[in-house]
């Protein structure tokens, strides 16, 4: 008898253990649901959809390079380890018109929301590019989000956690991030290049 | 004599010798402590299975270790790819922006 009560406290403990635990493993969720993107790709020829949040993030921070002199990535990691997730979603067309701006307005409206403010906004003819960042502390913000429509291009970003403007510039080109046609097929359509324009030796 | 009396005869009952009881339980003690226990087939393979548990645990447990740090690697190597191409695409959206707002700054002035 006296064994069965061990027993089960040790079961209570353990469970107790792994319920602790269990948030935390919990991704968390944006306050956006990107499902209500989905019909923007539709008529896309080319779709980039990446979704990355909690413990998978953090499991790609840590294979994103281990050597202690490469400074960009150990830049990235300091980046990527204070974010909460990244979502991504951008779709080529092969022609002007195949998706509906007025579908991007639920995005639109959640980064218009009290917590947000736009830092740009840059219309030419027919294309348009909007960043906007979400309050945070301090000189910190607690994510940006990018809307850049082009009549045959579309692209969503949104990146949720702690970040400055610093972050925000380092992403904007100082750091040595692969070109996606690199990603993609091992090379880029200009040669092999990085993200920053480099060409790779 | 007829068949019925030699029959009386051999049914007739005989009082057993004085000492039978105790030579009886004599012997039935010592086939008990001869005779042999019968043991479970496991007790009597004990070092076998000992040396075969041993081996199954020495390669599963290691196997079933690298195979899961297989997996996560494979895991990791996919969500890190996933990150850089997240990356790349802000990368090239906050690079066009910048253009974009390099070419309208100039517009202007």
């Amino acid at each position: 008898m006296k064994k069965i009560w061990i027993l089960l406290a040790l079961a209570g403990l353990l469970a107790g253990h792994l319920a602790a635990q269990l948030p935390s493993q919990l991704p968390s969720q944006p306050g956006f649901d990107f499902k209500q993107l989905d019909k923007l790709g539709a008529n896309a020829k080319d779709a980039t959809s990446v979704t990355l949040e909690g413990p998978t993030l953090k499991l790609a921070a840590s294979f994103l390079g281990s050597d202690a002199d490469d400074k960009d990535a150990a830049a990235l990691k300091s980046l990527v380890a204070r974010l909460k997730g990244i979502y991504v979603r951008s779709w080529e067309f092969d022609k002007a018109g195949m998706y509906n701006a007025a579908d991007i307005e639920p995005f639109r409206a959640y980064v218009r929301g009290q917590q947000w403010s736009r830092i740009v906004e840059v219309k030419e003819a027919d294309e348009s590019s909007e960043v906007y960042l979400k309050t945070g502390t301090a000189d910190k913000f607690g994510g940006v989000a990018i809307i850049s429509a082009e009549p045959r291009e579309l692209t969503i970003v949104y990146i949720e956690g702690t970040i400055s403007i610093d972050d925000v510039a380092k992403l904007s080109g100082n750091l040595d991030i692969p070109d996606l046609d690199v990603l993609k097929h091992g090379t880029s359509k200009e040669g092999k290049s990085n993200a920053n324009g480099k060409k790779d030796e | 004599m007829s068949f019925e009396d030699e029959l009386r005869g051999a049914l007739v009952r005989e009082a057993a010798p004085a000492d039978f009881k105790r030579k009886l339980m004599a012997r039935i003690e010592a086939e008990a402590r001869t005779a042999p226990v019968p043991i479970a087939w496991w007790r009597r393979r004990r070092v076998s299975l000992a040396i075969a548990a041993g081996l199954v645990v020495s390669v599963a447990i290691p196997g079933g270790v690298m195979e899961h740090r297989r997996r996560e690697r494979l895991r990791g190597i996919a969500a890190r790819d996933k990150l850089l191409t997240a990356l790349s695409v802000t990368n090239t959206t906050l690079r066009h922006t910048r253009q974009m707002i390099r070419k309208t700054a100039r517009r202007a002035g």
